[in-house]
């Protein structure tokens, strides 16, 4: 793990390197820069140290969690992380909820009902999630879900501050996309397994339909659904930043996108890194889940 | 369901059937797939009994409808497209084919148990194969975990499987192939059923493990008193253990009688190509083996008449537009136009230059 942060870091410390523009003016807008004021950012920065230099700096900073400081509000950037961070991860378990439930939910029983008219509806919906932006279908929930039935309803339209239900909106906005594909992938696994020798042998022990499809069709089905929604954790992250965006969530992905539009690299850089170790560690519980499905996996 | 069992009457190992006492008798069992090419006639007219103790055998090449038949047997076909068009499967004087899924399901692996030809896929990879010999125990039976883990333990003891007390919590992937099969036969006999259905339980095996599979399946046979179905394309096998054979060829049964009828006076043509096709330890070598000429027809279109005829030596005017039945020809049952003496002849002819 430790290599793949340190790659990750220089990679996006690069990056933002070569971005092309003075980092002293963005600072300051449109406004002319004296020359003691770039020398005295330059030096507070030390941006003028060989790029080797600034990333060995930087390195050794985060080690003691000094992840910097803001530019623009002179924040430490771990104290923004800080603040936005549980924001965002609330808003990851109601989408992954949303995902397990949905996602996992439709997959099953259009495998199960197989060309039927639940079937055909789901793939149906699959499609239109899939080829829905985020960001549209977010603004259309606004607009027919939380406006329009507002006296139904009542979900909020933006923030997380009503309590539950203020997560149902951005937190199936999240999970759209995934959710598409994860019930159709589960969909063709779950055909494959209830196809197999074992599930045939598990009819012929004469064991009750609902456990034929649950402990032997479906568990042996899950494992590769798991090994999808691993995979599938940086969609959810790059998800938020648009849900978060669009519901004005204060979450690390709106901090993200308005760090990047105001070229508050101390910010982006941050956050960056922050978001990869959530990410690694994520899928690390993942694999170690996976161990739990599937026993043939032995870690050693 | 009944509590009776049959496994009192011990039948002697050899001799004819005994009359009257089938466990389970079918009838002119017909099996249609619906595939996007064609109806595709799997079974067609298939009838046999199975008497308890005793083994029928039913042998033919692959896709002659064997697996089909048996399947078809516990409501096991894959549906929609699988179709059961004809026929009854008495079993307690219930008929198998058109009992309600709940009362089929009480039926499998209680009353008829299966074992499947690949033991390495048989079995679910992700649950202990002591959970899967005690979650069939307890859909049928209300005992406890605990008494049903004592079972399964005492059942992999009973099919050789060597300290069935740490086994039984293993996953199949920690078994060998011939361990398996032992786990998937002790799990079909963990409710004492009346009948044993073996889907060639020794082909995916080594042949020494074949051998030691066998005898298993003979011995516990032997000591429940069930009637058993086994199913193989390996005459081999069929020699040791069967008391009954049938042979199937497109879907139809083409021939039976007891082994010793189809070893030393098989009378159907087809029969002739299958003994001319083994391998025999007692031959001089360099000896060619007889194969049957041609390709096993396509059930889409089975041929008019005899489903054989493309491919018989023996064929004569008619033989293309009439079907022949199974039935009583003079010696045993078989399903040829041939004359006897035609049928001793052709034999002769096939087979005699073997010198049996």
């Amino acid at each position: 793990m430790v290599p793949v942060v340190f790659g990750a870091i220089v990679f996006i410390y690069i990056a933002m390197y070569i971005i092309p523009g003075d980092p002293v003016q963005s600072l300051v807008g449109e406004r002319p820069v004296t020359e003691e004021f770039r020398r005295a950012i330059i030096d507070r920065y030390g941006l003028d140290d060989p790029l080797p230099t600034r990333i060995a700096k930087y390195v050794g900073n985060l080690i003691h969690f000094d992840f910097g400081e803001s530019a623009l509000s002179r924040r430490q950037v771990w104290d923004i992380i800080k603040e936005t961070f549980p924001n965002t991860a609330r808003l990851a378990v109601a989408g992954t909820f949303f995902l397990i439930l949905l996602g996992i939910g439709s997959g099953m029983i259009s495998a199960v009902r197989r060309y039927s008219r639940l079937d055909t509806g789901v793939t149906l919906a699959t499609i239109v999630l899939v080829s829905t932006p985020v960001f549209v279908l977010g603004l259309l929930l606004q607009i027919f879900v939380a406006l329009k039935l507002k006296d139904v309803l009542g979900l909020p339209i933006t923030g997380l501050d009503q309590g539950l239900k203020s997560y149902i909106l951005p937190g199936f906005t999240l999970a759209s996309v995934s959710m598409a594909y994860i019930s159709r992938l589960q969909r063709t696994t779950l055909l494959e397994t209830l196809e197999s020798d074992y599930v045939r042998t598990a009819r012929a022990k004469g064991l009750p339909e609902r456990r034929v499809i649950f402990n032997h069709a479906w568990r042996n089905a899950l494992i590769p659904v798991v090994t999808y929604l691993g995979l599938d954790i940086g969609t959810v992250l790059g998800g938020a930043i648009l849900t978060e965006t669009v519901f004005n969530i204060n979450g690390v992905g709106r901090a993200l996108a308005i760090a990047i539009s105001t070229r508050d690299n101390q910010v982006v850089l941050g956050i960056s890194v922050f978001v990869v170790v959530i990410y690694l560690v994520v899928n690390l519980l993942v694999d170690l889940l996976y161990a739990v499905l599937d026993p043939r996996i032995r870690y050693t | 369901m009944p509590s009776t069992r049959d496994s009192g009457e011990r039948m002697p190992v050899t001799g004819a059937p005994p009359p009257g006492s089938c466990l389970l008798e079918v009838e002119g069992l017909g099996v249609q797939f619906q595939t996007p090419s064609g109806i595709v006639r799997a079974v067609d007219g298939v009838g046999f009994c199975v008497y308890s103790g005793r083994t029928l055998a039913i042998v033919g090449e692959s896709g002659s409808g064997k697996t089909v038949t048996v399947l078809s047997l516990l409501g096991l076909i894959p549906r929609p497209s699988g179709r059961i068009v004809g026929g009854r499967a008495l079993f307690r004087e219930a008929d198998l084919l058109t009992l309600r899924s709940e009362e089929i399901r009480s039926i499998r692996g209680r009353e008829i148990a299966m074992i499947f030809q690949d033991p390495l896929t048989a079995l679910n990879p992700v649950q202990k194969v002591g959970s899967q010999i005690i979650e069939m125990i307890r859909a049928h039976e209300r005992v406890s975990r605990r008494a049903a883990r004592a079972r399964a333990i005492e059942l992999l003891r009973l099919v050789g499987i060597p300290s069935p007390e740490q086994r039984v919590y293993g996953y199949p992937h920690e078994f060998s192939g011939g361990m398996r099969q032992r786990v998937m036969i002790a799990m079909a006999l963990s409710l004492q059923p009346s009948i044993l259905i073996a889907d060639e339980p020794s082909t995916a095996l080594d042949v020494t493990v074949q051998a030691q599979i066998l005898e298993l399946l003979a011995r516990l046979q032997d000591e429940f008193g069930m009637g058993m179905i086994l199913i193989t394309h390996d005459l081999g096998v069929v020699a040791r253990v069967a008391h009954e054979i049938l042979v199937m060829y497109a879907g139809r049964m083409v021939e039976r009688g007891s082994p010793d009828e189809l070893f030393f006076a098989p009378r159907h043509p087809y029969t002739w190509g299958l003994l001319g096709s083994v391998p025999r330890l007692d031959r001089r070598s360099g000896e060619r083996l007889v194969s049957i000429p041609g390709m096993p027809p396509s059930l889409l279109h089975v041929p008019p008449g005899c489903p054989f005829h493309p491919r018989c030596g023996f064929r004569f005017e008619g033989c293309d537009r009439e079907r022949p039945d199974l039935e009583w020809r003079g010696e045993h049952e078989d399903a040829c136009f041939l004359t006897l003496e035609q049928k001793e002849a052709g034999e002769r002819q096939v087979l005699g230059a073997r010198g049996r």
